[in-house]
């Protein structure tokens, strides 16, 4: 059986606004990949969540800062998910 | 995968391998001119014009990042009139409308109201922006405005909430290691025991380096800063909570944090993005807006600012080389480092153009 461990997300912002909360946790397979984690969130939360995640290429954008436990992560990309953690994501100022 | 997202990847695989050891919060305020807001001053008839004018004086002559637009409506055409909201509220008495910088992508006016002494003093500056602008050139990290929401407890609660979490994260944090002051340069274009180094690396002023986060507590109802409380509403200021929002370099501010979301998380979160090294140095591609602040960043860091002189290699293969002369720290072509960036981005562009290349030509081969 899957092992599975709970990542919890933090919004402010934008994203609080989109969810209707400013935290939420949910069981994850250990060991997904931290863009594939991110990408099944905002499937759940609909397209503005999308929008504010990933540009039009279906890429983290650019101008998002993703930290994990307090820690700026530099290259989310390459991250996995390989113990419980709190992600919190600071979205860019931009649009109406 | 699309060619698009192919020179996406190589190019933010550049920027990553790219990283600069100065933080954030000084690489910006060092390296990154701030983005101009736009004040459009309305009225109607050629007779208002010398008075409008001189009222609006010291919208231009301010030190600030702003430009400034005057519009006789009664000049323009129909279309033209047609792309400015509510021109019929255009009647007598000049208007004033205040709007982000164009990369915001917001068209709509922040705030607008009558052109007068007060409007254009709360435009241009405002009693708690001074000692924003203070506290970044004493060397604060990073400024948090806790904009207050009326409700005295609530309010209490969030900045004693905001200053322990501040507090953690600046017991856990440090500036990055190998950053340089410019004192420890030698004219060689290395540190002082011969190392090499990329310019990146090294300050431009002499404004204390620290982890410092000062709190700026903000009345919304304060009668001086009604305009720049609009201003902070796209940070998350139309919460109706308690709201931090973290301000740095030239002033540039972050989206807020309201007080149900501040957390060790959010708040070691996005203070270990400031305090950090600088990952990607191109503005456009790091989060924020800036705010409008009346001060000329060039002119004031100028009188802090290190020159690094450095002696030239001289020219061989070329004719007869010319003795060196000094040059300035931030010129691209200073630095020693074992791969120059020029030359890292100049490589990085022909692999994306080849791999472009030979993508559209596996494409037309297969249709």
């Amino acid at each position: 059986m899957e092992t599975e461990i709970p990542i919890t997300m933090a919004y402010a912002g934008q994203l609080a606004g989109v969810v209707g909360a400013s935290e939420e946790t949910a069981p994850v397979p250990l060991g997904t990949e931290l863009t594939s984690f991110l990408r099944d969130t905002a499937l759940r939360h609909g397209e503005k969540f999308q929008e504010l995640l990933f540009d039009e290429n279906e890429q983290l954008r650019r101008a998002l800062v993703i930290s994990i436990d307090g820690k700026h992560a530099l290259d989310p990309k390459a991250l996995s998910l390989t113990k419980p953690c709190e992600i919190f994501i600071m979205t860019p100022i931009a649009g109406g | 995968m699309r060619p698009i997202a192919i020179i996406s990847l190589l190019l933010a695989l550049i920027s990553i391998g790219d990283a600069c050891k100065v933080p954030v919060f000084r690489y910006a305020l060092e390296r990154w001119e701030s983005d101009a807001y736009r004040a459009v001053v309305l009225y109607r008839g050629a007779d208002q014009k010398s008075s409008i004018e001189a009222l609006a004086a010291p919208l231009i002559e301010a030190p600030a990042n702003l430009d400034v637009e005057f519009l006789d409506v009664e000049d323009l055409t129909e279309e033209q009139q047609w792309q400015i909201d509510d021109i019929d509220e255009v009647g007598t008495e000049p208007q004033l409308r205040l709007h982000y910088p164009h990369g915001s992508n917001i068209e709509a006016p922040l705030w607008e109201g009558p052109l007068n002494k007060t409007s254009v003093s709360g435009v241009i500056d405002s009693p708690i922006r001074k000692q924003l602008v203070e506290a970044i050139l004493q060397g604060s990290s990073t400024t948090w405005i806790l904009l207050q929401s009326g409700d005295a407890d609530q309010d209490a609660a969030a900045e004693a909430r905001l200053r322990t979490l501040l507090d953690t994260a600046s017991a856990n944090l440090s500036i990055p290691e190998g950053v340089v002051h410019a004192k420890e340069v030698t004219a060689e274009g290395t540190t002082k025991d011969g190392q090499p180094l990329e310019m990146d690396d090294v300050l431009r002023t002499e404004i204390p380096l620290k982890i410092h986060f000062p709190i700026f507590t903000l009345s919304r109802e304060a009668p001086d800063e009604l305009i720049f409380v609009k201003m902070l509403e796209h940070f998350g200021g139309h919460s109706e909570e308690p709201v931090a929002i973290p301000v740095f370099g030239r002033g540039r501010a972050l989206e807020g944090i309201p007080a149900s979301a501040l957390s060790e998380a959010s708040i070691s979160g996005a203070c270990d993005y400031l305090c950090g090294e600088c990952s990607c140095q191109v503005k456009d591609q790091n989060p924020g807006l800036d705010l409008l602040l009346a001060l000329d960043w060039n002119t004031k860091l100028e009188g802090t600012s290190f020159i690094v002189e450095r002696a030239l290699p001289a020219l061989s293969g070329f004719g007869v080389a010319e003795p060196a002369g000094p040059q300035r720290a931030s010129s691209p072509g200073a630095s020693r480092s074992p791969l120059p960036k020029a030359l890292v981005l100049t490589l990085g562009g022909i692999l994306a153009i080849t791999l472009l290349g030979t993508y559209l030509i596996a494409r037309r081969q297969s249709l």
